[in-house]
């Protein structure tokens, strides 16, 4: 041990520390120079582990919650959480059977029912399972149904119907009633009732038998969506269709439309949901409306699947579409730090060669040229150029950065210009002039490496800018819409409703995403300001 | 004295009205040729040719088409007859008409022009006046509390580009007080004022709508101005004249006034002629946030639908605005920067 060490206290004074080793222990001495290392590592490192942090992709949109669902640590314990339930297998609870039919029914891959006869038959089948729900009651929620139907070969013809329902067992038990009240204007007033705590889905029919039965003819496969409280169709059906007067019906069906049939009709807390599926059944041989003889009919009901969209979710909530907050913000801290540091780069090394070129001939032709682009650069106005460009090359993310470091070379040429004078006229220059360098050699090999710290101090300073200017455009609607930036996060926020919904999981981590992040590299370049800046190093 | 004021005036003059010539060419480069020579000297990918051709489909507007034609000078080629064109057109503020619209472009700027100007002079003018004095005071007080307490503040204000000021105090003083007590202390960028003031009412409306936008720019852009102005004076201070004057007892008051304060001033103007074309950028990004009714908003819906006449005089206006900036930040400087003013 003692060996090993006095073997790297010798190698260390034998030679003398390099300029880079200095610079680094001077550097590391500094507070604010740790402090905007810390601060750009907590934002980096969830940047880097972006696949492994969140499972959705920023682009993709997925819906992974209810609107402006709050972040979960924030929610109250009874704020309704994502619940994701598969009704797969169902019991027969009530049979009615009139004339002769038979009725099979048997569970494996989802639930089969075979009826088979002529006659009428009403079956009710209540799924085994049920969600037991002890939040307050949600907002939104949206059914999967998958059926198929199917008469057995050589037989057929039957007439049927399924209707899907969702029930709340306990407040159907209560029997209490959701009222909608109506006044027209001579002081009439009609009050309709809801039943509560049953909601009808999905029915099979569309169009009745010659407007009498409720009934489907032919083989029928379902795959449907149903989202929740957006379906009103139903409950305006069953409690308008006896109102005679067009203009109470009017006023009815606007009522109905402000129901939120989840929330007002079947979630309550602490109690259990389930979903029934109603099936009739009508062979009639001597009915001369539906003609049926040698009814038979096969009946494959897959599974029903319920999803109550949680109003807490993750980390940071979601946003006006449903769509992870949390994934967007890591990903846009991702392209933040990577697309600032390489577009400060790129610009600042343009400005490292312009500077160079124009400072060593100074007062030459190319310098004036040089010095009039600076200046005609200076005074294009950079966000309309962007805007235009955008609109005509194609708004993507790839044309507004080029732009950028197009546009963002002239402030750091002029000051590498006037270094670059002063340091013309300084001996090494000459002694390699004089051993006979190219004049690209001497600014290149000479000249360059004395402005690395000054170069290294503006890209820090400098990549924060890039990242705004990029962040304002989105702002202004002129960015690339599919840009996985924070920039489009604060423009989707503001013009989507987050400050109207009081959305601060929303707006404010890229906000305060882009406020450290500037604040971290400036306290970086505050640390590199006494090495690198020509005016406090002489 | 006069004569070499007057020469450097002229001669900047001169060289600002090249730059400006210039940049205006540069915005027709990028604008109407390169997309042409992107596409291989197709000159139908024009993009006002195209933009053109779609209104032309609006059987409102075909008869306009000629006309448009013409006045562009379409059917001639881009290099130089199109060009002299569009160079005659800007020179001369005859923008033409908006696509769009129907109207003359130059009457619709005009009309919101007043409001563009109007917050950029005010919000250039009183963050630099605010800076000055915070500067100047935070020297005074160099390395006690209060001028480390500024310093951070005016830093930390340095980063923050303004229009992220503008939404922390949108969604703060605006929307939170109305959702949480129902405060009405800021107004919601919904309504806008309109073009065009007629009475009280509207102008205390107007002054109200901008006094979000304002505070923004205050908090954003002070900052800068307060910084670099305390290193200035600061660095000054450390000059042999200042302990000079100290040593030979006068008091820090007017050796400040009469001897630092005159050599701060000509590097300031030159860092503010600088900084110009980022206040303005920024003040255009606060116009379309605001629904401000000023030149940006209103070719905001221009810059979307390609109305070239608009979007060009939109473009050299803004690039108009910043080359007189400098002028006047130049002229200021010959005023206070004794070297030029005699001359020497």
């Amino acid at each position: 041990m003692s060996k090993r060490s006095s073997v790297r206290s010798t190698q260390l004074t034998s030679r003398a520390p390099s300029y880079t080793e200095t610079v680094m222990k001077f550097v590391l001495k500094k507070k604010s120079f740790i402090g905007g290392v810390i601060i750009i590592a907590i934002l980096a490192v969830p940047g880097i582990l972006a696949q492994i942090l969140t499972p959705y992709s920023p682009l993709s949109r997925e819906v992974v919650a209810a609107d402006f669902a709050i972040p979960e640590w924030a929610a109250p314990p009874d704020t309704p959480r994502n619940i994701l339930k598969n009704f797969t297998n169902f019991d027969i609870v009530e049979k009615k059977v009139v004339g002769d039919v038979t009725i099979q029914a048997s569970s494996g891959e989802g639930f089969k029912l075979k009826l088979r006869g002529e006659g009428r038959a009403s079956i009710l089948l209540a799924s085994t399972d049920y969600v037991h729900y002890t939040y307050k009651p949600a907002k939104q929620a949206q059914v999967e149904i998958f059926f198929n139907s199917l008469y057995p070969s050589g037989l057929g013809e039957a007439w049927y119907n399924v209707e899907v329902i969702l029930v709340n067992e306990d407040l159907l038990a209560m029997g209490d009633k959701y009222t909608v009240e109506i006044t027209l204007p001579p002081e009439r007033k009609h009050v309709l009732e809801v039943p509560k705590g049953i909601y009808s889905l999905y029915d099979l029919v569309t169009t009745k038998v010659a407007a009498i039965y409720p009934y489907h003819k032919g083989p029928a496969v379902v795959k449907t969506l149903v989202t929740l409280p957006n379906l009103v169709r139903n409950i305006q059906q069953r409690y308008i269709t006896e109102i005679s007067d067009p203009w109470i019906r009017d006023a009815v069906s606007q009522k109905f439309s402000l129901v939120n049939a989840i929330r007002d009709l079947i979630l309550e807390k602490d109690t259990k949901i389930r979903v029934l599926v109603n099936v009739t059944y009508y062979c009639n041989p001597r009915d001369f409306l539906t003609h049926c003889s040698n009814g038979a009919l096969e009946l494959s009901l897959e599974q029903v699947k319920l999803w109550i969209k949680g109003e807490a979710f993750g980390i940071l909530g979601t946003n006006a579409a449903g769509n992870d907050v949390w994934t967007q913000y890591i990903y846009g801290s991702r392209s933040a730090i990577a697309v600032g540091i390489t577009v400060a780069t790129l610009a600042n090394l343009i400005s490292l060669v312009v500077g160079l070129i124009a400072g060593y001939r100074a007062d030459t032709a190319v310098d004036h040229a040089i010095t009039f682009l600076v200046d005609v650069m200076n005074f294009v106005p950079t966000i309309p150029l962007i805007i235009v460009v955008g609109l005509t090359f194609g708004r993507n993310l790839w044309t507004i950065y080029t732009v950028i470091v197009l546009l963002s070379w002239q402030g750091g040429a002029r000051i590498i210009r006037q270094w670059t004078m002063s340091l013309r006229a300084s001996t090494f220059v000459e002694a390699a002039r004089a051993l006979g360098a190219s004049e690209w050699r001497i600014m290149m090999k000479h000249l360059a490496p004395q402005l690395l710290p000054y170069l290294v101090y503006r890209i820090v300073t400098r990549a924060p800018a890039a990242v705004y200017l990029e962040a304002s455009i989105q702002l202004l609607g002129f960015g690339d819409p599919e840009a996985p930036t924070w920039g489009r996060m604060i423009n989707e926020a503001y013009y989507r409703g987050a400050l109207l919904h009081n959305a601060w999981w929303w707006i404010l981590p890229p906000i305060l995403g882009l406020i450290i992040f500037g604040v971290g590299f400036v306290l970086i370049g505050m640390a590199l300001d006494e090495i690198a800046n020509p005016r406090l190093k002489r | 004295m006069i004569l070499g004021a007057g020469r450097f005036i002229v001669k900047t003059g001169v060289r600002l009205f090249a730059t400006y010539l210039a940049v205006v060419i540069l915005y027709f480069v990028v604008v109407r040729v390169l997309p042409v020579l992107a596409a291989g000297g197709d000159m139908y990918a024009d993009p006002l040719l195209a933009a053109l051709r779609r209104t032309a489909e609006d059987p409102r507007f075909t008869f306009w088409i000629d006309e448009a034609i013409r006045t562009y000078g379409l059917d001639r080629p881009l290099i130089p007859d199109q060009l002299l064109i569009y160079l005659r057109s800007v020179l001369t503020f005859r923008y033409g008409v908006s696509v769009y619209t129907q109207q003359p472009v130059l009457d619709e700027i005009a009309v919101r022009l007043p409001y563009t100007l109007s917050f950029y002079t005010i919000s250039t003018v009183l963050p630099i006046v605010i800076g000055y004095y915070l500067g100047i005071i935070s020297a005074k007080h160099r390395g006690k509390t209060l001028d480390s307490v500024i310093v951070q503040t005016s830093v930390i204000s340095r980063i923050l580009p303004g229009w992220l000021v503008l939404l922390l105090i949108y969604y703060g003083l605006a929307y939170l007080p109305r959702i949480y007590w129902n405060i009405h202390i800021f107004p919601l960028p919904v309504r806008a004022p309109e073009v065009g003031i007629r009475d009280l009412e509207q102008f205390r409306y107007l002054l109200w709508y901008m006094s979000p936008m304002l505070l923004a720019a205050l908090i954003a852009w002070s900052g800068g101005w307060i910084y670099y102005i305390r290193q200035l004076v600061v660095s000054e201070m450390g000059q042999d004249y200042y302990v000079t004057a100290i040593a030979k007892g006068l008091d820090e008051r007017t050796a400040l006034s009469k001897h630092v304060i005159p050599n701060v001033r000509p590097p300031l103007v030159m860092s503010l002629a600088y900084t110009i074309p980022d206040i303005f950028g920024g003040s255009i990004i606060f116009e379309i946030i605001c629904n401000w009714p000023g030149i940006a908003s209103f070719s905001y819906v221009a810059l979307q639908t390609w109305d070239f006449p608009v979007m060009s005089a939109f473009f050299t206006i803004s690039a108009l605005l910043n080359v007189i900036s400098l002028f006047i930040a130049e002229v200021v400087l010959v005023a206070v920067d004794p070297r030029i003013r005699t001359g020497g």
